[in-house]
């Protein structure tokens, strides 16, 4: 029994000896000539502006959840259209059920103003009493971070020098 | 179509719970302001009412020879289970309404999620197959993660949420990762399969190492679904953090469903049928699981008993009353025979109605002064003896003294220990019975034998309802201690179906 166990390990190896061989062939043998233009993580796109490490507003994620849900709805929904016509009214009402159970959820969200960009926020978690009318300030909810401002160009202590070093072949 | 409507016949109980989480969150978009803890809290209850009245009709049925849709089971297991479920959901919903720990905006999603939570324990105990079982533990956990951390804005309540999810991700992998070697032993989902092929493995004798492992893996993630060493870790800080209802609802339908789901896993996989005789190998190993499972009871039990005594939190006291709870259940799984699994299912009867009522009262207490410890409960007696006189009558229960039902369900517990061989465990149970004691009666004692005057809050007036709750759930604790034979009829006939 156990030896049925070596076919497992040589899988295993043969996987990994055909990453790390190919990359450490391809290594040895590919030409080697970096330009700044290369390496920037859009080669024919936009120019990079600072880092993606800075903080995001929790509204790009409501936003994303939801359309996740729907992104996933419509991955479900293709297979269902392809067998609906075989199945029939069974697979017609299953289906209907599952987009109503979503759009339940959608119309919760929006009549409850989870989708709202722009909102009034409650101050008092507890007690509802005290609400405190602010809109927000801009899409980031507040100041732009400086890092970001630097990077683009715009930033309060940044030089022009500093500017054409970092973007180098611009 | 006669057999899909016959089918669907038989997941009534889910199909309506389901409908009335949806009409949950419908009606909290359609009341007035200000009405929704009402309205959506009653139409949750009309729902529980009628899921529970869906499954009285199945009791007494002959249920389907075969499982609903290939994975359902409806057997009278699961009627009990579910019927556990539906009691403890709607306890929480009627304690969510009396409580001012949620928030004041969203009643429709606390009451679809916990509705949700309820539909996944329902799957839990009614399953043999491995993938609905997994989903219903999801469904039931992410729900659970959820509700621990409903009340927005307060750092304790977001802290065991994280806790809770980071914990329950790391012990659902590792379930599923049992559950995987399973299938790649057998080829099959389905544990009625994966029993007699398990027991096939095991007369061909090529030795334990496999079996033990998946076993193993797979008993880790039930361990933690039921806060059993050395998988306990998350109870004490989600059980104080999270909102009083929610630790209700975890304390007592989360871990019933838990332990459903372990006692039909250990039923089909790991019993060999002992009127067939199955082989040799397979008794000695399910003698071993049982010895395994014996040693984490005393662990549990030891481990959540000693640690309670230091405890000066309430809630934080019964989350590891709770832990050391599921070490006496465990107890009766270890015996793995149909005598212990008959004590288990009577002992969390009985754990269900001491347990809502213990926190019924700390959510009580916690609602009227704002405080949970245990040492500012002095002179409650005096001041309010009839939330003072039920907390005894749970914490006796919870003790296991006589003449309440605490002491009938441990004393199954022993006996089905005892008779099949673990008289150690018998005497560690004791023990511990005895170790908890002082610090359930440390509660008894702060409350009635100070004086009046050093009561630190003036009087607080339970409200009929909040009254009539506890009265209920008080009777239960005491009426089962001595009227406990329709139960234990009950507890028994639910054995018989399972194979």
């Amino acid at each position: 029994m156990y030896f049925d166990y070596f076919n497992v390990f040589v899988f295993l190896t043969t996987g990994l000896l055909f990453v790390f061989a190919n990359m450490i062939v391809g290594g040895l043998v590919r030409p080697q000539k970096p330009t700044p233009e290369k390496l920037s993580p859009y080669e024919c796109g936009e120019d990079v502006i600072g880092d993606s490490w800075i903080r995001f507003d929790i509204r790009f994620y409501t936003t994303a959840l939801i359309y996740l849900i729907f992104a996933v709805e419509i991955a479900f929904l293709f297979p269902w259209a392809l067998v609906v016509r075989e199945i029939g009214m069974l697979a017609l009402v299953e289906g209907f059920t599952f987009v109503a159970i979503l759009l339940l959820g959608l119309v919760y969200v929006w009549v409850k103003g989870d989708l709202d960009w722009v909102k009034t926020y409650n101050a008092s978690v507890k007690g509802g009493t005290e609400v405190e009318d602010r809109p927000a300030a801009d899409i980031h909810g507040g100041p732009l971070p400086v890092e970001l401002l630097q990077a683009a160009g715009v930033g309060p202590t940044i030089t022009e020098q500093q500017t054409k070093g970092e973007k180098g072949h611009s | 179509m006669n057999l899909l409507r016959e089918e669907l016949s038989w997941i009534t109980p889910e199909l309506c719970l389901t409908l009335f989480a949806c009409v949950a969150l419908l009606v909290d978009l359609f009341v007035q302001k200000g009405r929704e803890s009402v309205m959506v809290g009653f139409f949750s209850l009309m729902g529980l009412l009628a899921t529970a009245f869906f499954l009285y009709r199945q009791y007494g049925v002959t249920p389907p020879a075969q499982p609903v849709f290939g994975c359902m089971v409806v057997d009278p297991f699961s009627t009990l289970f579910k019927l556990f479920a539906v009691g403890a959901l709607a306890f929480v919903v009627l304690f969510t309404m009396l409580s001012r720990q949620t928030r004041p905006d969203g009643y429709g999603e606390f009451y679809f999620i916990l509705l949700c939570a309820g539909l996944g324990a329902f799957f839990l105990a009614s399953t043999y197959n491995l993938l609905l079982m997994y989903l219903g533990l999801e469904l039931l956990s992410i729900a659970s993660y959820i509700l621990a951390g409903y009340a927005k804005g307060n750092r304790r309540s977001g802290e065991a949420a994280m806790k809770y999810v980071i914990f329950g991700a790391v012990a659902s992998g590792v379930m599923l990762y049992g559950f995987t070697l399973l299938y790649g032993m057998t080829g099959s989902i389905d544990l009625t399969v994966i029993g007699p092929k398990l027991r096939d493995q095991f007369a061909l004798d090529h030795g334990t190492i496999p079996i033990s492992v998946a076993t193993g893996l797979c008993l880790a993630g039930f361990a933690y679904k039921i806060s059993a060493a050395p998988f306990h870790f998350w109870t004490p800080d989600v059980y104080e953090g999270a909102p009083t209802p929610v630790t209700t609802f975890l304390a007592v339908a989360s871990k019933g469903a838990g332990f459903a789901a372990l006692l039909r896993f250990l039923q089909a996989g790991f019993i060999p049928d002992r009127t067939l005789g199955g082989p040799e190998a397979m008794m000695g190993y399910s003698d071993k699981l049982g010895t395994l499972v014996a040693v984490l009871a005393a662990l549990t039990m030891t481990l959540g008993n000693l640690a309670a005594l230091g405890q000066t939190n309430l809630k934080r006291m019964l989350a590891y009353s709770s832990i050391a709870h599921a070490g006496y259940v465990l107890m009766g799984v270890a015996t793995m025979n149909r005598e212990g699994f008959s004590s288990v299912l009577f002992y969390l009867v009985v754990y269900y109605f001491m347990n809502l009522g213990a926190f019924g009262v700390v959510m009580y207490y916690a609602n009227t002064t704002g405080d949970e410890q245990i040492d500012d409960l002095k002179g409650l007696g005096w001041r309010s003896p009839l939330v003072a006189i039920t907390m005894v009558a749970f914490l006796v229960a919870l003790v296991g003294l006589p003449p309440t039902a605490g002491f009938i369900g441990k004393w199954f517990l022993f006996t089905a220990a005892v008779k099949k061989g673990f008289l150690w465990l018998a005497v560690v149970a004791g023990i511990n019975s005895a170790i908890s004691l002082f610090y359930y009666f440390r509660v008894a004692r702060a409350m009635w034998l100070r004086p009046e005057e050093e009561a630190k809050y003036a009087t607080v007036h339970a409200s009929p309802a909040f009254a009539a709750l506890l009265l209920v759930l008080a009777v239960g604790t005491v009426w089962f201690g001595v009227g406990f034979d329709s139960l234990l009829r009950y507890c028994d006939y639910s054995q018989n179906l399972l194979r």
